[in-house]
């Protein structure tokens, strides 16, 4: 080394080493690692949570994708569709609701809409907004009052004595989506647990790579760390694994969406996404398990409408954890009174772009 | 290792080495919180490292390095300007203009020169190792670093 850079060395020594008192204590910023990363956690799950209802959408639309090749004579409504403007109309904004529930056939105990999202088609046509509600958000359901929003699906759905009205407890949700957010929509769609395995088994099962080996509490089957071909009960069962994991409920969002991304990949592949038989097939393999309601649109239009938009990467918007009590006592999640307001008004005005540009914070991706 | 074991005896290193990257106690302290974040989310991965000790130094110097857009470097430069108002009256306070302008120069080196010079004048790292945790040759390390240190003489000989 020059002699003549030692005076810089020299310099350059003392002046880290008098820069170490100004070093920061290690206490606080531990506590601000551990506040951070339980915030990165809670957006994950927010963002695990939408990219599976997208899924639920994406399967969703493989029916109606189907009913195009095996339906082709549904005759085109006379009067004119919101879906379809006529030459040199503007397209109106469309609005959808997407329920996840739990439970298989529901004959043992009620179901509720674990996952629950508004699903934005602006007049643009630009991209989809998928708008996640926390399932236990704590809102007022038409007709029975304050309760948490997975309820909503239970109270519709409940028959005493007889299997629950599946359709029923679709209905009740969105008007109880629809009195929280003022906005209408052009239809519904809801899965459950059981169609999900039917639509695993109905591509011929899928193919998930694990990280961890988990083992399952209620069948005592054993996932082994690495990729593996999963069929409907399997998959299912691997799916509701979430006590006795290392992070629990985390872990079994993040192997729901590895889950998720196999189906797609099948729902991909051109030996279904090109046959239309075969999606007729997975179409009645998930049967009454799944319900579709549409609004002054048909499944065809549907289809052509959002073939387009779906292509381009839709837009999610979650909301933080911030439980209260409710006017019940219970526990409940609550929305930020300001944000949620402008939202549900920038929805119903098809001014999503606008908000999400002012409200960085609260997409998910 | 734990992670708890891991932050109980890495923490207090890993802010002096993110302090004289950044010459800054707060921009040092959100370095530290933003590699901590990721090192906890992603911990599995970290902990089959070689060395996980190396590992985190690596991710908080990439991080330093490529942060371009936060608005934290930003502040690191401005605050960093070198103030002409400050007297130059007597030798007690010349001694702390010198430590104040030390400070500005290094903030006005390359992000990659500076890093090297912290790890080989505070860490004390052989050079193989500097070149480990900047990605880079080796003689890429040396000639980073004497670029530096000759930027610095000519501003010390200025002064």
């Amino acid at each position: 080394m020059n002699d003549d850079l030692r005076p810089v060395e020299d310099a350059l020594r003392a002046a880290f080493a008098r820069q170490e008192e100004s070093t920061p204590p290690a206490g606080p910023v531990r506590a601000a690692i551990e506040a951070a990363v339980s915030r990165r956690r809670r957006r994950r799950r927010t963002a695990q949570a939408v990219g599976v209802a997208l899924a639920l959408f994406a399967v969703l639309s493989v029916p109606v994708l189907g009913r195009i090749g095996t339906a082709p004579a549904t005759p085109e409504p006379a009067a004119p569709s919101p879906t379809t403007p006529g030459p040199g109309e503007p397209a109106e904004p469309l609005d959808f609701l997407v329920l996840g529930i739990d439970g298989g056939d529901g004959r043992r105990h009620g179901n509720r809409a674990d996952t629950v999202l508004m699903v934005h088609v602006p007049a643009d046509r630009s991209r989809l907004y998928l708008i996640s509600l926390p399932r236990d958000l704590g809102v007022e359901i038409p007709g029975y009052g304050y309760d948490k929003l997975n309820a909503a699906f239970y109270l519709g759905s409940h028959r005493p004595g007889q299997r629950p009205d599946l359709a029923r407890g679709a209905e009740l949700t969105e008007r109880t989506v629809a009195a929280l957010t003022g906005v209408r929509f052009d239809g519904t769609a809801t899965l459950n647990y059981q169609g999900l395995r039917q639509v695993t088994d109905a591509v011929g099962g899928v193919e998930v790579c694990l990280p961890d080996r988990v083992s399952s509490r209620h069948t005592g089957r054993e996932y082994p760390t690495g990729c593996q071909h999963l069929d409907g009960a399997r998959a299912l069962d691997l799916l509701r694994q979430r006590v006795g994991m290392p992070e629990g409920a985390h872990d079994r969002d993040r192997n729901a969406q590895r889950f998720v991304k196999a189906l797609l990949q099948k729902l991909r592949d051109p030996a279904i996404a090109d046959n239309p038989g075969r999606i007729a097939e997975i179409l009645a393999a998930a049967g009454t398990n799944l319900t579709l309601r549409l609004d002054g649109t048909t499944v065809p239009e549907l289809a052509a409408t959002l073939r387009p938009v779906a292509a381009a990467e839709p837009v999610g918007i979650g909301w933080t954890i911030n439980p209260v009590r409710g006017v019940t006592g219970a526990w409940v999640e609550t929305l930020d009174p300001a944000e949620s307001h402008s939202l549900f008004e920038a929805l119903r005005r098809d001014r999503l772009a606008e908000w999400v540009a002012r409200h960085p914070h609260r997409v998910t991706g | 290792m734990t992670y708890e074991e891991f932050v109980g005896s890495r923490l207090t290193a890993l802010l002096r080495y993110a302090m004289m990257l950044t010459g800054d106690p707060h921009l040092a302290q959100d370095l530290v919180q933003e590699t901590m974040v990721r090192v906890q989310l992603n911990w599995r991965r970290v902990v089959r490292a070689d060395a996980p000790e190396r590992y985190v130094r690596r991710m908080l110097t990439n991080l330093y390095l490529d942060w371009q857009r936060g608005s934290w470097i930003r502040r690191v430069f401005l605050r960093a300007e070198p103030d002409d108002t400050v007297p130059a009256a007597t030798d007690h306070v010349q001694t702390t203009v010198d430590r104040d302008q030390i400070w500005s120069w290094l903030a006005r080196l390359p992000r990659r020169q500076r890093a090297a010079l912290v790890l080989r004048y505070y860490e004390d790292l052989p050079d193989a190792e500097i070149a480990e945790v900047l990605g880079c040759a080796v003689g890429t390390v040396r000639s980073s670093i004497s670029r530096a240190l000759a930027t610095l003489r000519a501003e010390l000989v200025e002064a």
